[in-house]
C-alpha cells in the first residue's frame, strides 16, 4: 500500500481547490436542488407537518391514476418530440451542410425560435389553432368546413408536440449542423460512387459519425419535453396533465409538499431513465445492426 | 475493364467559368491514361464529371460504348480512388471493401471471395479487422484502391491518390499501384500535379491547361516532343528559344537561326521561311572540351549558378553571344565552376519545334 505523504495531501487539496469552481458550483446548484426534492419527498422539510422520515408520500402518488397517466403523457410526448425534432434536425442539418445562396439566412431563421419565450409561442400557435383561430376562421371563409374545427386541447398533445418540436427542433439542429457538417464531401461522393442511395448514405455513413449528437441532441430534447409546463397548460389536453403541471396542482391546489416532491423526483427519474434508454436504443440501432 | 470515349465535353459553371472545353479523349481497355495538369486545369472536374458526380454542359461519357452521361454515380462502371481516401472511419478494412458489393446486394459467398482477393492484391489480409485510422497513409491508401477494386468496375479513377504520402512512400506506391493495374489489366484514369509521377505511371498522359487537352500522347513523346510551350515547360525542365528557319540543303535537317546562334535542326515538318519556338531539355547539352569557334550546333555560355542534385548538377549559364539576360539551364554529372565559359553541344534532335513566334 502506496504512504499518502503530506506532499501528497498537498497536492491532492490544491486539485480539488481547483475544481472547486466548477465542481463546487455543480454541486451547490444541482445537488441542493436535488438532494432537497428527494429529502422532501421522504417527509423533511415539511411545511405543514413534522419533519420526519416517512414513505407515506410515495405511497400515495404511487397508488395515484393521476401521476401513472402524466407519466405515460409526458414520456410520450417527450419521446415523441424529441424523436421529431432530432429527425427534422437531421434533414435541415444535411440540406444545409454545403453553403448555397440564402443558407446563412435560413439557418440563422430556422434558430429563430430558440428566442422566443415558450409561453409566447404558446399563445401565438393558439391565436392560430383556437377555434375562432385563423385557420378556422379561413377554413370557414373557403367553406371548406361549415364548423370550426377543434385543434386546441386535443386529447392525443398534438398541439403540445407541434410547439415542443418548434421550440427544439433548432436546438437540436444546433446540436448536429456541426458534426454533420464535418463529414468529408469525399466521404458522401465515395459512399455514392460505392452504389449507396440517398437514404443509405444517411443511415450507414451520417447516422453512425454523429451519433454522439445525435444521443446528445436527443437527450436534451427529451429532458427539456418532459418538464414542460406552459405549453401544456396553454394547449394540451384538459383530461391529463404533464408531469410539470401535475407537480404544479399537487402542491398549490392540494398544499402538498411533500407529495409534489414525489412527483419532481418521479419527473427526475423519468427525465434520466429516458435519456439513458434513447441514447442506449439509438446506440444500438445504429452501430448494433451495421454488421 | 472498359473502353472509355469522352467526347466533345464541356462545362460551364453558372458564373460564366469554363472549367472544361471540348475535351475528347479515347481511353483503351486496360489502358493507363494520365490527365496532368496545373491546379485548376479541369482535370479533377474532368475525372469527376467521368464519375457522375459534376454534371456536364455539353458533350458525351460512353463506357464500352453505352453513354452514361445522365447515369447517377451509382450506376456508372466505374470506381474512384479519392485524394483523402475516403475512407469510412467507423468501419474495418474489410467493412470498407465490402461496402460496395454489399450496395449491390451481391450473395455472401461472392461477398467472401472479393474481399479475399481484394486484400491479397493489396496485401493487407493480417489488417482487415483494424479500423482506418489504425492505418499508415500508404496502407489507407490501398485500402481506397482494394474498395473500389472490390467493386470489379470497368474503369477506376484516381484522383491525386498519392499527394499525401510522403516522397519515398509515394515513389513505392507509385509502383504497386502500376503493377497492380498492369496485372489485373483495369482501365485507370490517374489525375495527378506531380509530372514524375504521370510519366513513371502512364500509358499516355493528357496534358491539360484551363480545360484544354494541350496534348495527349505517351510518356517519351510529351517530354522528347512536346507539342507547344506549355507542355515543354510544365513537364521538366526545357530551354525554350525563338528561331528563324532558313531553307535547308539536306533531307529532314533545317538551319535556324537563333539569339545564341544557328542550329541545325532535325525536323519532318516544312519549316521554310517559318519563326517558330524551339527547346531543348538540360539534359540533352553535352559540354565541349576545347572547342574550335563557330563549330555546328555549338555556342559559348559562362556558368551563372549551380544546384548540386547528387545524382546530377543543374547549371545556369548565361550565353555569351546573347545580348539580352535570358539564361539557359544545362545538366552535367558534376559541377563546373562559377564564371567559367563553356562550349556547349546540341545534337541536332535534341530540339523539338514548337508553335509559330
Amino acid at each position: 500500500m502506496r504512504a499518502y505523504s503530506p506532499s501528497n495531501w498537498k497536492h491532492t487539496g490544491v486539485v480539488l481547490l481547483c475544481l472547486l469552481p466548477g465542481l463546487g458550483l455543480i454541486i451547490l446548484l444541482i445537488g441542493t436542488v436535488i438532494s432537497m426534492a428527494v429529502a422532501q419527498s421522504v417527509g423533511y422539510f415539511n411545511f405543514s407537518g413534522p419533519s420526519e422520515f416517512s414513505l407515506i408520500y410515495w405511497q400515495k402518488q404511487l397508488a395515484s391514476p393521476f401521476l401513472h397517466r402524466s407519466v405515460l403523457y409526458s414520456a410520450k410526448i417527450s419521446l415523441l418530440s424529441s424523436l421529431i425534432s432530432v429527425g427534422l434536425a437531421y434533414m435541415f442539418a444535411m440540406w444545409l451542410r454545403r453553403p448555397f445562396p440564402g443558407s446563412t439566412m435560413l439557418g440563422g431563421l430556422l434558430k429563430a425560435p430558440m428566442m422566443v419565450p415558450g409561453l409566447v409561442a404558446a399563445f401565438l400557435l393558439l391565436n392560430v389553432i383556437a377555434f375562432h383561430g385563423f385557420v378556422n376562421e379561413f377554413l370557414l371563409w373557403t367553406n371548406i368546413i361549415s364548423k370550426p374545427l377543434r385543434m386546441q386541447n386535443d386529447s392525443f398533445g398534438t398541439a403540445v408536440i407541434f410547439l415542443q418540436v418548434w421550440k427544439q427542433m433548432p436546438f437540436a439542429l444546433l446540436v448536429l449542423i456541426g458534426p454533420v457538417q464535418s463529414i468529408h464531401n469525399e466521404i458522401f461522393d465515395a459512399a455514392r460512387d460505392l452504389g449507396a442511395s440517398a437514404w443509405t448514405r444517411f443511415r450507414k455513413i451520417v447516422l453512425p459519425l454523429t451519433l454522439t449528437a445525435m444521443q446528445a441532441a436527443l437527450i436534451l430534447v427529451f429532458i427539456r419535453a418532459a418538464g414542460d409546463f406552459s405549453f401544456q397548460v396553454i394547449v394540451g389536453p384538459r383530461e391529463v396533465s404533464s408531469m410539470a403541471q401535475y407537480m404544479y396542482t399537487v402542491q398549490r391546489l392540494y398544499g402538498e409538499w411533500n407529495e409534489a416532491a414525489v412527483v419532481a423526483v418521479v419527473l427526475m427519474t423519468m427525465s434520466l431513465t429516458g435519456a439513458l434508454l434513447l441514447a442506449a436504443v439509438s446506440q444500438f440501432l445504429v452501430t448494433g445492426r451495421r454488421r | 475493364m472498359a473502353r472509355l470515349e469522352i467526347r466533345e465535353v464541356s462545362k460551364t459553371y453558372p458564373n460564366g467559368f469554363r472549367a472544361l472545353e471540348n475535351v475528347s479523349i479515347d481511353v483503351k481497355s486496360g489502358e493507363f491514361l494520365t490527365l496532368l495538369g496545373p491546379s485548376g486545369c479541369g482535370k479533377t472536374t474532368l475525372l469527376k464529371a467521368i464519375a457522375g458526380f459534376h454534371p456536364v454542359s455539353s458533350g458525351k461519357f460512353l463506357i464500352d460504348g453505352k453513354d452514361v452521361t445522365t447515369d447517377s454515380p451509382e450506376r456508372r462502371d466505374t470506381a474512384m480512388c479519392f485524394q483523402s481516401y475516403a475512407l469510412f472511419p467507423h468501419m474495418t478494412v474489410a467493412e470498407n471493401i465490402l461496402f460496395g458489393p454489399r450496395q449491390n446486394r451481391l450473395s455472401k459467398s461472392e461477398c467472401d471471395v472479393r474481399l479475399a482477393d481484394s486484400l491479397r492484391q493489396v496485401d493487407l489480409e493480417a489488417h482487415s479487422d483494424k479500423l482506418p485510422t489504425a492505418l499508415s497513409g500508404g496502407q489507407q491508401q490501398r485500402v481506397g484502391l482494394a474498395r473500389a477494386m472490390a467493386m470489379r468496375p470497368g474503369v477506376i479513377l484516381f484522383d491525386e491518390p498519392l499527394s499525401n504520402l510522403d516522397a519515398k512512400l509515394r515513389h513505392q506506391v507509385r509502383f504497386e499501384m502500376r503493377a497492380l493495374q498492369a496485372e489485373l489489366g483495369f482501365t485507370a484514369i490517374y489525375v495527378t500535379h506531380d509530372q514524375a509521377e504521370a510519366l513513371a505511371m502512364s500509358d499516355r498522359i493528357a496534358v491539360m491547361k484551363a480545360g484544354r487537352i494541350e496534348q495527349i500522347a505517351p510518356p517519351s513523346d510529351i517530354y522528347d516532343r512536346p507539342a507547344n510551350r506549355f507542355v515543354a515547360d510544365f513537364i521538366g525542365a526545357a530551354n525554350i528559344i525563338s528561331a528563324e528557319f532558313m531553307a535547308t540543303d539536306t533531307a529532314n535537317m533545317w538551319s535556324a537561326r537563333t539569339e545564341i546562334g544557328t542550329f541545325k535542326i532535325a525536323s519532318d515538318e516544312n519549316l521554310t521561311g517559318k519563326k517558330r519556338y524551339i527547346c531543348w531539355r538540360p539534359e540533352s547539352a553535352e559540354i565541349v572540351e576545347n572547342a574550335p569557334t563557330n563549330t555546328e550546333n555549338t555556342f559559348t555560355a559562362k556558368v551563372v549558378t549551380q544546384a548540386y542534385q547528387g545524382n546530377v548538377t543543374d547549371i545556369v549559364m548565361r550565353p555569351v553571344t546573347d545580348g539580352s539576360n535570358d539564361t539557359v539551364s544545362i545538366q552535367t554529372r558534376k559541377p563546373e565552376t562559377i564564371r567559367a565559359e563553356l562550349s556547349i553541344r546540341l545534337a541536332p534532335d535534341a530540339f523539338s519545334v514548337l508553335e509559330d513566334v
